[in-house]
């Protein structure tokens, strides 16, 4: 709804501009007979929250950014670690050309661990430019971080051992290892070397180059909670709006991996929508990634997804629709799009006041807009030239209104009946069957 | 010799299990019945108001048209339609369909607490009887089921339309037809003065939209 609000105020911002633009033109017209140039217009949001509980009415929202930017030009960026703890937010506007607003990383709560934990609780950085009026915005915000860093203390206690059985050890598994390689190779090709390879072991000197490797990763065990980056970045050809929510992420031994990936990465509830208006062509698209569960183990990704929403007694008030790791996209007239997607999305009991909503991991993003056109003018007094604008809507609001339920009420009110008439009867027979003489 | 077998000794008093059933050990706990008691009487009431709920739909979408009705012809609202400063549950027009005997107030807006109204316009479309493309929403099996028989209608049928400031006569342009759930086109402005109006599909489904289109024949009063 946030982001509804947003673009309404932005479609109304649009209208109006037309409106001035018309105006303009109309007048160009009836003085001169000549063709009308329209600037270039867009609009781009992203929105993510971690956790979003609602209860008839009453919202909760822990870990949430917002980020957009268009042609006025505006960029505008925020972000809340926990919309209870005030310091938390952060907010970055800028409003005309060539500004930048960084906002510095404000944290509720920071607990001094160190050196074995850093703990960061509730936090958020924000921040917007307007670099030669093309915006660009940008916000984070996570409820935890917690680093484990017991890995190097443990590794410089064992260091008088390792350094004395190293030799021996990268004698005996190198050997080992080479002989198996040679056998597997065959059946399975590149596959071992490849994954020695992603840690960087040497099958010459294996445990050498796995202390190496472990004293590479920057901790042993990194633990975010509610992480959530809007984006809204804007280049010479494009416009894109990005957004991603996460409920939780464990990583093991983060930057043990070549590339700096950790070794695995178990994320809970993810969501990531990716909108993007192309300014050469005038053409936008939209993606969506949700899942229930991510485990990426040495960078091969597998995510756990259900599809489409389950819409349950659609039309009534007891309405409620469960998305596991679902998202869709929406086109719109005017060509605008808009993505949307859930990690694990509850609405219960939607027509009772509200009901109660529960969002693990919500992403949307939007961008819509057309390029610079020439449009050749009509000679006449009231001649006027008008120029669509992007009127870019949220997902809910595409849809025909739903006049009827996907339940088939009668059958399910009968079974509901007939379960309960039955089980007080099984009951009562067993007792009867139970009771003595 | 087992406890339950023929010419085992049992303490005197000792009640004995009745021939031809089984005993299999002690009496339920007492939280045990209950809890099956409340179970059983929870499922028979769930699937009373289950079925009771369509008819309740209509008991309230009566109530509300007579306040609806009693609304339509105040001279706040007449004030409030030319203004086009009408707020989502706000009656707004009048529909008739003689081949379906439907004579019913209709809101402003589609959202679910509108719709308890049994129909409503779609804020984004025309006031009715404007230029463009007026869009309606009905329910089909619940709150009155106002568009329950709509693909009935047939091209010629009438549709009469009075608001707050005047009215309007449709006839329906062609047979009904389906479209999905997300085929917003059907919402999008024509050249000429139209109406559409939108229901469920099939009955008790929401997995598609009926559609109905109509194209202004006469004006009743001059807007």
């Amino acid at each position: 709804m946030k982001v509804l609000r947003r673009f309404c105020s932005l479609g109304v911002l649009g209208v109006l501009t037309a409106g001035m633009l018309s105006g303009v033109a109309s007048s160009t017209l009836s003085a001169t007979p000549a063709s009308a140039n329209l600037p270039e217009v867009f609009a781009a949001t992203a929105s993510a929250q971690a956790l979003k509980l609602s209860l008839f009415g009453t919202t909760l929202t822990i870990s949430s950014t917002n980020a957009e930017g268009d042609t006025t030009p505006k960029a505008h960026a925020d972000g809340a670690g926990a919309a209870l703890i005030t310091a938390s937010s952060s907010v970055a506007d800028s409003t005309g050309a060539n500004q930048s607003v960084t906002t510095p990383k404000n944290c509720g709560i920071v607990l001094p661990l160190q050196p074995l934990a850093g703990v960061l609780l509730a936090c958020s950085q924000s921040t917007s430019v307007t670099a030669s009026a093309v915006p660009s915005a940008s916000a984070t915000s996570n409820i935890a971080d917690i680093d484990v860093n017991l890995l190097n203390p443990v590794l410089n206690l064992l260091k008088p051992i390792l350094d004395a059985l190293t030799p021996l050890a990268n004698q005996v598994l190198g050997t080992v290892l080479t002989t198996v390689n040679n056998v597997v190779q065959p059946l399975l090709g590149s596959t071992l070397t490849n994954l020695l390879g992603k840690l960087g072991i040497d099958i010459n000197k294996p445990v050498s180059s796995l202390i190496t490797a472990l004293q590479k990763a920057t901790n042993l065990i990194t633990i975010h909670v509610g992480d959530t980056t809007s984006q809204v970045a804007t280049t010479a050809g494009a416009v894109v709006a990005d957004s991603v929510a996460q409920g939780a992420k464990i990583d093991v031994l983060p930057g043990l991996l070549v590339n700096g990936d950790p070794l695995l990465s178990i994320t809970v509830g993810m969501a990531h929508t990716t909108s993007t208006y192309n300014r050469v062509s005038g053409a936008s698209a939209a993606t969506f990634d949700p899942a229930i569960l991510s485990i990426d183990l040495l960078g091969s990704v597998i995510p756990i997804k259900l599809g489409s929403p389950i819409d349950l007694l659609a039309g009534t008030p007891l309405e409620s629709v469960i998305s596991l790791g679902a998202g869709s996209t929406t086109t719109n007239a005017d060509k605008s799009v808009s993505a949307v997607a859930d990690g694990v999305g509850l609405d219960l009991l939607k027509g009772i006041n509200g009901g109660i909503s529960l969002h693990l991991a919500h992403a949307e993003s939007a961008a819509g807009g057309h390029t610079d056109t020439v449009t050749a003018a009509t000679p006449t007094t009231t001649g006027s030239t008008t120029t669509s604008l992007p009127v870019v809507t949220s997902v809910e609001a595409v849809r025909l209104a739903t006049t009827g339920t996907s339940a088939p009420v009668l059958p399910v009110g009968f079974v509901l009946v007939l379960a309960g008439y039955l089980t007080r009867r099984t009951f009562r027979s067993r007792r009867a069957a139970r009771a003595p003489r | 010799m087992t406890l339950n077998s023929p010419g085992s000794r049992s303490t005197a008093g000792e009640p004995r299990p009745a021939p031809g059933r089984r005993h299999d050990g002690p009496p339920r706990p007492a939280w045990q019945r209950r809890l099956v008691s409340v179970v059983s009487i929870g499922l028979v009431v769930a699937g009373v108001v289950v079925i009771g709920y369509p008819l309740w739909t209509n008991f309230w979408q009566n109530r509300l048209q007579d306040r609806l009705a009693h609304q339509l012809t105040s001279r706040q609202l007449a004030d409030a339609y030319r203004a086009h400063r009408l707020a989502t549950g706000d009656s707004l027009t009048r529909i008739k369909i003689p081949a379906l005997g439907v004579d019913m107030v209709v809101v402003q807006g589609t959202t679910d607490s509108a719709l308890q109204a049994g129909a409503g316009h779609y804020p984004e479309t025309p006031l009715p009887c404007e230029d463009g493309n007026v869009a309606i929403a009905g329910h089909r099996t619940t709150y009155g089921k106002p568009f329950a028989n709509l693909d009935r209608l047939k091209p010629g049928d009438t549709i009469e339309l009075d608001t707050p400031i005047g009215g309007c006569v449709y006839t329906v342009a062609k047979d009904p037809f389906v479209v999905t759930p997300t085929d917003v086109s059907v919402l999008a402005t024509t050249t000429v003065r139209s109406l559409t109006l939108t229901t469920c599909n099939p009955k008790g489904s929401a997995a598609q939209r009926l559609v109905v289109r109509a194209t202004v024949v006469k004006d009743l009063q001059p807007l």
